[in-house]
């Protein structure tokens, strides 16, 4: 305890003095005089008294020196003294400490921004307990498809669920779930939610705990209980305990809350859920019980936990035989299940395919970041160099007069990582405020909130300054303290055109961030022509003015005749409103569940389609005309149909071959036929083609749809028809529609077509851009760099300036000795660069097409632009500084030395 | 627990004189202070000497740090005051925490005393 007390005194003496050496004489001379004082007593003259008492007292500075070692920890001091005299002397060379700082700042910055962004998308494990043994499964399919598809083609069916639920060894649980928006009828008022409808078991396999009450289990499958989360507790409800046990309305249904969900737990997807359900009863309450029984619906998003003891391999092959019996299931068809291991942000947000391309690009902006990181440490440390050779004689004085060539180096060594240090707190809060300024441009603002920033975040910035301290402190500080102190003093002045010390290693260090940053900007100006190319949005239709209506009634009983008698209603309002194209049609562009998918049949030949349905106004307002034949009329009936250019090729190779061609599918359309009498069965059907339309792309933005066959709407399928609106405003829709619903619990949402398009490509905008960015930041670090070292050069140089121009060496001979070597490191580097991307481009082309977007190679002429135009700026970086060697004054330049 | 060994002895003519222990003096020191009160350095090393019959030199360049470590360690507590003839000066005193660090080490210093005292009769009476 005491020895504590002690040891923190003193640590604390280091910054705050207990004892000021003012105070220490101060104490010691006052014994002095009192000893003094004594001999004068016992009979001692002035003088000799004086003499006396210091002959006693010893050394006053050896005893000061003991006193002051006492003080504080003495290497703690040494490195108290070291920081101390790093911050004065980096205060001298204010410029060139500013540029170095901002050069690591720009490089630490960057890439810890980059690097969180990728971690956030490609490795993020969900907030639960051992989430490396959560994983997520989905389904691929191939051969004969029946498919109807309520979410993504992915999805598992109910059947398909238990099969699974039931089969696995290797798992030790398997939940399924299905995220759906509803309407929260709470204290008067509408509140849009997100609900999950969940097997009883996904609590207990994804492990969650509750906050309050308990979470839904086994008895719970067919209970109307609802399990809260934690941020509706809190926002809507102040966290009151009494909320358990009450009832809350959710559109038609009435559940009763039995728990809150732990804080951390928000679902397993991106988009954040509200309410827990029981998915049994909840799909039958909400008007979907058929859906219980269909082994050809896509609707459930899975998730399985591991057994303990078994591995992500096991489940794998287990996968496998389980698919087998799934082909059994429906016959013809060849089912794949993949297993993966959770990811915060996957099957949701990005298919695997998909995945796979962002992380490609993902990395490749990684490597960048870490190239760009290099840069600015070579940068800083050719700076440092430049510093170190201009502080040689005072190195050479410091270890003439004994100091150890490892004691300067730490010296050196101190003053690197306290740059290295700002240069990590500047990176840091500037990647900060890249976040809070653009994280809401991201289209999943909400799952980065969650996470930003954290302490991989800063562990990984903190890494990042150490290493770019070590890397451009050390070769620096070996360097300077290489000097013969002797020679170093007494030949300050260097021979006159002599190569200046160490002006191989610079230059060395400037052609290769040249070349680096030629590499760079070629790379990222590839990536973003390759995005910008992948961004060319051609959906065949015109975006402008398009809108599409929802119509949403809250899921319950009578839902179905609602909807259709609401959906009527405003079909009346719409088309009896001048100046508006309206269209009727099951799944609008962007906008909606997907497609139902089957095969389709034209004599002996099968093709795998996908279903729509649309009226005889849809592909007039979207502006679509048809290639061959006619649109819907309002008297065709289901054995007229309309097929899209990519299907008639398939069948008829010819698009105009097509009309009057019949066409055999099977009716895998609409849950709502499974009402109409008659047509309980998946029958087959025979269509006649009136009409083909060119293919469009109205799924995925940048992909054209498959082969599709377009049905004409009927009056039943008012049930689950949508609209698209070609208006010159969205005001006079959203009156519309506000009229109609206005003192209803139906709800409708009018969506600006071109707003969704913007929106799906900014994930690919965003990448564009940082690349761009990243290589622009590349050369202004290289820029910047490049002005540092002249800057630093001229001004040391002074000296030999004057003497050439006080010599009347003309103006272009001055620019040409100050400028001379770093044009030609600067040369020298494009050059290389040149080579090297050259080369790169040769073997590296496959590797980079999948990224690229059918961007074509490395072209010469663009490359050498590209050479050029680097050369250019780096000249001008290094011309700035130089121009001031022009000004030197000879006679101030001799007078310096 | 205090680093124990003997300074070398100063050559300036006070040769018969040993000089103190660094172990010891931090007790001595309280001592001193008990006795006397508040008191500045020199009056300590003075007191020191003076109790010793002059067979103690107390060196500055060990008295001081010995002051420091023990004010660092809570047993006392400085301020400046002006001596008794007028000069200014660093007063030191015990804590409540020195009383108790003196107890204990009078204490353990008897007891060391006293066993080799037992020793050193057991030889005589050989």
């Amino acid at each position: 305890m005491k020895n504590i007390r002690a040891g923190l005194l003193r640590l604390a003496g280091i910054f705050r003095r207990t004892r000021s050496d003012r105070e220490i004489d101060e104490e010691l001379r006052a014994h002095l005089t009192l000893l003094a004082d004594e001999y004068r007593r016992a009979g001692f003259s002035d003088t000799e008294a004086q003499r006396a008492a210091a002959a006693k007292f010893g050394s006053l500075t050896s005893v000061a020196e003991a006193y002051r070692d006492r003080r504080g920890i003495p290497v703690l001091e040494q490195l108290a003294a070291d920081c101390r005299y790093a911050a004065r002397s980096l205060g001298q060379t204010r410029i060139l400490s500013i540029s170095m700082i901002l050069v690591l700042a720009l490089g630490i910055g960057v890439t810890t921004t980059l690097v969180t962004l990728f971690h956030a998308v490609a490795f993020r494990t969900l907030p639960l307990p051992d989430p490396d043994r959560v994983v997520k499964l989905s389904l691929g399919f191939a051969g004969e498809v029946n498919r109807r598809v309520n979410g993504h083609v992915s999805q598992f069916s109910y059947p398909e669920l238990t099969l699974y639920q039931g089969s696995t060894r290797a798992l030790a649980g398997v939940a399924g779930f299905r995220h759906e928006r509803a309407t929260w009828f709470h204290d008067g008022n509408r509140r849009s939610v997100t609900v999950g409808l969940v097997t009883a078991n996904y609590f207990k396999v994804l492990q969650v705990q509750p906050a309050a009450g308990r979470l839904l289990a086994g008895v719970d499958r067919l209970q109307p209980a609802a399990v809260i989360s934690h941020r509706l507790w809190t926002d809507t409800l102040r966290q009151d305990p009494a909320v358990i046990g009450t009832s809350m309305l959710i559109d038609r249904q009435s559940y009763t809350v039995i728990g809150v969900a732990e804080r951390s737990f928000s679902g397993t997807e991106v988009d954040t859920l509200d309410v827990w359900v029981p998915l049994d009863l909840a799909a039958a309450a909400r008007g979907h019980a058929e859906r219980l029984v269909d082994s050809s619906m896509s609707w459930l998003l899975v998730v399985g936990r591991l057994a303990p003891g078994g591995s992500l391999k096991s489940a794998v092959a287990e996968a496998g035989i389980i698919s087998a019996r799934y082909d059994a299931m429906h016959p013809g068809q060849r089912t794949t299940v993949v297993v993966s291991q959770a990811a915060a942000l996957d099957a949701g947000l990005l298919q695997s395919s998909d995945r796979a391309k962002v992380i490609g690009v993902g990395a490749v902006v990684v490597v960048l970041a870490a190239v760009l990181l290099l840069i600015c440490t070579s940068n800083a440390a050719a700076l440092l160099l430049a510093r170190a050779v201009a502080r040689q004689r005072e190195i050479a004085i410091r270890i003439a007069l004994g100091a150890g060539r490892w004691r300067v180096v730490q010296q050196l060594m101190t003053e690197s990582a306290l740059l290295a240090l700002v240069a990590a707190g500047v990176g840091l809060a500037l990647c900060t405020i890249v976040f809070r300024t653009t994280a809401h441009l991201l289209p999943i603002a909400g799952y980065f909130d969650r996470f930003v920033p954290d302490v991989t975040v800063l562990s990984f910035a903190s890494l990042a300054a150490l290493a770019a301290a070590i890397l451009f402190g050390v070769a620096p500080a070996v360097y300077a303290t290489r000097v013969d102190p002797l020679a170093a003093i007494k030949h300050d002045l260097k021979g006159l055109g002599e190569r200046m010390p160490g002006s191989r290693l610079r230059h060395s260090l400037v052609a290769g961030q040249v070349a680096i940053s030629l590499v760079l900007l070629v790379i990222s100006g590839l990536l973003a022509r390759g995005v910008g190319h992948a961004l060319r949005v051609d959906t065949g239709f015109s975006l402008t003015n398009l809108y599409a209506i929802t119509v949403d009634v809250p899921a319950g009983s009578a839902t179905r005749t609602d909807r259709a008698n609401l959906v009527r209603r405003l079909s009346l309002l719409l088309h009896s409103t001048p100046g508006l194209d309206v269209g009727l049609v099951v799944v609008p562009p962007f906008v909606g569940a997907g497609l139902n998918q089957a095969r389709a049949a034209h004599m002996s030949s099968t093709v795998q389609v996908q279903f729509n349905k649309v009226d005889a106004g849809y592909f007039s307002t979207l502006g679509v005309a048809q290639v061959a034949g006619r649109s819907f009329r309002s008297g065709d009936d289901r054995s007229q149909v309309i097929v899209n250019a990519r299907l008639a090729k398939a069948f008829w190779g010819d698009e105009r071959a097509a009309i009057g061609q019949a066409v055999t599918f099977l009716d895998a359309t609409s849950e709502a036929g499974a009402e109409q009498p008659g047509e309980t069965e998946m029958g087959f059907r025979t269509g006649t083609v009136v009409g083909v339309v060119p293919t469009l792309q109205s799924l995925d933005v940048g992909v054209p749809d498959g082969p599709t066959l377009y049905l004409p709407f009927v009056n039943r399928d008012l049930t689950e028809a949508s609209f698209v609106v070609r208006s010159p405003s969205r005001q006079p829709l959203e009156r519309l529609t506000g009229d109609l619903t206005r003192g209803t619990d139906a709800s409708t949402g009018t969506a600006s077509l071109e707003d969704r398009v913007v929106a799906r490509t900014q994930p690919a905008r965003l990448a564009s851009a940082i690349t761009v960015l990243v290589g622009v930041l590349t050369l202004l670090v290289a820029a910047v760099g490049v002005y540092g070292i002249v800057a630093h050069s001229v001004g040391s140089r002074t000296h030999e300036i004057g003497v050439h121009v006080a010599l009347g060496a003309p103006r272009a001979r001055v620019l040409r000795l100050v400028l001379g070597s770093s044009l030609r490191a600067i040369g020298s580097g494009a050059a290389f660069g040149v080579v090297v991307m050259s080369i790169g481009a040769f073997f590296a082309s496959d590797a980079l097409e999948p990224i690229l977007f059918g961007v074509g190679p490395v072209d010469p002429l663009s490359l050498g632009a590209v050479a050029c135009l680097l050369a250019l700026i780096m000249g001008a970086a290094a011309y700035l500084p130089a121009r001031r060697a022009l000004g030197v004054q000879p006679i101030d330049a001799l007078r310096r030395i | 627990m205090w680093v124990t060994q003997m300074t070398p002895p100063a050559n300036d003519g006070r040769e018969g004189k040993t000089e103190v222990w660094q172990g010891t003096l931090a007790l001595m020191v309280l001592t001193t202070l008990e006795a006397l009160g508040p008191q500045h350095g020199f009056g300590i090393a003075r007191r020191i000497e003076q109790t010793s019959g002059d067979r103690l030199s107390v060196n500055p360049g060990t008295l001081y740090p010995t002051l420091l470590k023990l004010e660092q360690e809570g047993s006392i507590t400085s301020k400046w005051g002006v001596s008794e003839n007028g000069r200014r000066a660093r007063f030191y005193q015990l804590t409540r925490a020195g009383r108790k660090q003196l107890a204990d080490e009078t204490r353990q210093w008897q007891t060391t005393s006293d066993i080799v005292a037992r020793f050193l009769a057991a030889a005589r009476v050989r």
